[in-house]
């Protein structure tokens, strides 16, 4: 029996992003770059340990927006037809770099790394990253779990009304139930934000259990006897994980996951910012648009002898090294708590998944190293995911956590400071009319109970704008605009939003989007009220955000 | 920051001011936000601050002199609860949202908007739930460790 469990837990999540009509806009972009250097290097990876017999337990944690994404059709032709200009744009670098012979060799090694990810998307993938995840949770090597459905701040939701809180839950469950098959065992907390008002939403939505940060369990109302090595039960009796906030700082990066080692390659020097638009446009989604291309020939730091061309072979060494370190530094520890307690400590590694492969170039070798080593090379640490824990160790303390989330003070000024406290008030004001008009559209619908046709018509004529009531088939739109409200709504309050809001570089996009969810939004709540449903509004809804099918309006009543 | 969306309505919207809502964010820092009032109805304003902030005043409306009350609550032993301390903001005309800081961390408080004398009297026009700020300390206190066993639904 090992001596202590490392369970490392992946999590990604993007804002949805409705296909642009023409080309891809730049969010769109977003998701076509974590493909090609995130998703595919990981699914990579993963193939290949279990193809090397290499016994990996793994979490991964998928947003519902991001699974919707990776269902949209139009946003799977694109990411073939993005990849494929990838490659097109890197065995043109071959031949531009082909007289450069300090690029040569960084150009060729980044042209053969994407014909491998072509290759998986396209062969191993079908173009379909979500199958390849279902198929590794099939065979046991990962455990998949979800979040609110839009990643909603929960905090500020359940301050809100409880009603938005528990509506982001259920759907998200939802939303992976229909993308899998299946409930998922753990939910995941966008932001680690927790507060203990969550916890009889989260257990009566049936979640078995969540991540917090180590502080809240080391703030509980009763302290957790083993720390963060051990999960907690909360009343309702979710469990709780407590991440290891040593674990989460990776070796050679900083505290939000970008590279500092100076072997590592330099992710903010891209070809397209130095050569010429005409050279690349070719290969751009938009052709008057420069995006990154992802080929980046340089590193952190430099050389003796001045060179600051990226060297892969001494990266991966580097990234090895790192691996190795951390492995043993948790393996001491381990040995160290194992005696004070009654089962093998346990230390909760949990990540962004996009610091693998995009922040940090060699993160996701880093990990197949990691994982590679923990199997072969010890005996000490064995890797589980969250859920088999609680198969293995059914007893555990009951307290409530505290608040808290993964923000450097462990609370939530990150997410709600003086420049995004707006955004609340908005989102604030438009639950209590979504569930006013969930209320008052279910009281007509009960008040229209017992009547008959003959009385409908006579309150027809009697009505003073000749509007009347709706006909037949008005309830069947009543709702569909309802739950395209709901869908709005549950748009409006992703918590991207705020983040973004906070980068002068995406403000402007955080701005639009929610002015855009917010009067659509605002817009249908008019037409419910007046009984006045436009059907033409509601069908162009349904066709641009198609998403959240199982919404369900009630949930806000 | 001012409100980049303060000209939305939303259709529907209760014009009275029927729900104080108050989001936690640090051991003494407390998000208040309220629906718009009764009169003011050009909609939201930015949050923060007492409402003394030029930039956080709304364009227009007439709910002038309204004041946010943060009021300590303290439990008694019999389990009621008492009033401590209290702090008074006044805010902004139109304002809809104030991002407070409190003297000390980890109180337990509620809130309570309150028009000026003359127009509702004293009655508060609001009152929001009770909230309890997190604590900046570990908990030292020694009580009983329960342990449980859970069946949990869903578990792979």
């Amino acid at each position: 029996m090992a001596q202590g469990y490392l369970s490392v837990i992946l999590h990604a999540h993007l804002p949805y992003i409705r296909p642009a009509r023409r080309h891809a806009g730049d969010a769109e972009i977003w998701f076509y770059e974590r493909a090609l250097e995130c998703y595919l290097p990981l699914i990579r990876v993963l193939d290949h340990l279990q193809r090397d017999g290499v016994r990996t337990r793994l979490t991964l944690s998928l947003s519902p927006t991001l699974i919707a994404l990776m269902r949209d059709e139009i946003i799977r032709e694109r990411l073939i037809a993005h990849v494929n200009r990838m490659v097109e744009l890197s065995a043109r670098e071959l031949n531009r770099t082909a007289l450069l012979p300090a690029l040569r060799e960084p150009a060729g090694t980044y042209h053969l790394r994407l014909l491998h990810l072509q290759n998986a998307l396209t062969q191993r993938c079908g173009g379909e990253l979500l199958g390849a995840f279902r198929e590794m949770e099939a065979r046991g090597q990962v455990e998949l779990i979800t979040g609110p459905a839009s990643h909603a701040f929960l905090p500020g939701m359940l301050a809100m009304q409880p009603q938005a809180a528990r509506c982001q839950i259920r759907l998200g469950l939802d939303a992976f139930e229909s993308a899998f098959g299946h409930r998922p065992g753990g939910f995941w907390l966008p932001e680690c934000a927790y507060t203990p008002e969550l916890d009889e939403i989260l257990g009566t939505e049936g979640v078995g259990y969540i991540v917090v940060d180590g502080r809240a369990l080391e703030r509980a109302s009763t302290p957790a006897f083993h720390g963060i090595h051990a999960p907690v039960y909360c009343p309702s009796g979710v469990a709780a994980f407590g991440r290891d906030r040593d674990a989460a700082c990776l070796p050679g990066c900083n505290a939000y996951g970008h590279p500092t080692d100076p072997l590592f390659r330099d992710n903010r020097r891209d070809i397209a910012d130095d050569l010429p638009l005409d050279y690349l446009r070719p290969y751009l989604p938009d052709p008057n648009t420069r995006i990154p291309t992802g080929a980046r020939y340089h590193r952190i730091g430099t050389t003796e002898d001045g060179s600051d061309v990226y060297q892969r072979k001494a990266a991966l060494n580097r990234a090895a090294e790192h691996a190795e370190g951390f492995m043993r530094d948790r393996m001491h520890r381990a040995q160290n708590l194992a005696w004070k307690m009654d089962r093998p400590p346990l230390f909760v590694c949990a990540y962004d998944m996009h610091v693998f492969g995009q922040r940090w170039f060699e993160g996701t070798e880093y990990l197949d190293y990691l994982l590679r080593k923990v199997h072969f090379d010890q005996n000490v640490l064995e890797t589980v995911t969250p859920g088999e824990y609680l198969h293995r160790h059914r007893c555990n303390q009951m307290t409530t956590p505290a608040v808290s989330s993964w923000a450097d003070e462990g609370y939530f000024d990150q997410w709600v400071g003086p420049d995004t406290a707006w955004v609340y008030q908005h989102l604030s004001r438009a639950v209590r009319v979504m569930r006013e008009l969930t209320e008052s559209v279910s009281e007509q619908d009960g008040g229209d109970e017992g009547k008959d046709i003959g009385q409908d018509q006579e309150a027809q004529d009697a009505s003073p704008e000749g509007l009347g009531h709706p006909e037949a088939n008005d309830n069947d739109l009543q709702t569909r605009a309802l739950r395209a409200a709901a869908r709005q709504l549950v748009l409006a309050q992703s918590g991207d939003w705020v983040t973004l809001l906070q980068n002068p570089q995406h403000a402007e996009y955080a701005r639009t989007r929610l002015h855009l969810h917010l009067s659509n939004f605002a817009r249908l709540a008019s037409q419910i009220r007046a009984r006045q449903i436009k059907s033409g509004d509601i069908e162009a809804l349904e066709r641009d955000w198609p998403i959240f099918g199982e919404i369900c309006p009630d949930a806000y009543r | 920051m001012k409100d980049p969306l303060a000209n939305l309505l939303y259709p529907g919207e209760p014009t009275t001011a029927t729900e104080l809502t108050l989001l936690p964010v640090s051991p003494r820092r407390v998000l208040a936000a309220w629906p718009v009032l009764k009169g003011n109805g050009n909609g939201a304003s930015g949050a923060g601050g007492n409402g003394h902030d030029p930039e956080h005043e709304a364009p227009r409306g007439d709910a002038k002199g309204l004041c946010l009350r943060i009021r300590e609550v303290r439990d008694t032993e019999l389990g009621g609860e008492v009033p401590g301390q209290q702090w008074s903001f006044d805010l902004a005309d139109g304002q809809t949202g104030c991002l407070v800081e409190l003297e000390r961390p980890g109180l337990t408080v509620r809130a309570e908007l309150v028009a000026p004398p003359g127009t509702n009297g004293a009655v508060p026009l609001a009152r929001s739930r009770r909230v309890r700020l997190p604590s900046p300390e570990p908990v030292t206190g020694e009580g009983p460790i329960r342990w449980m066993i859970f069946e949990r639904n869903g578990l792979a």
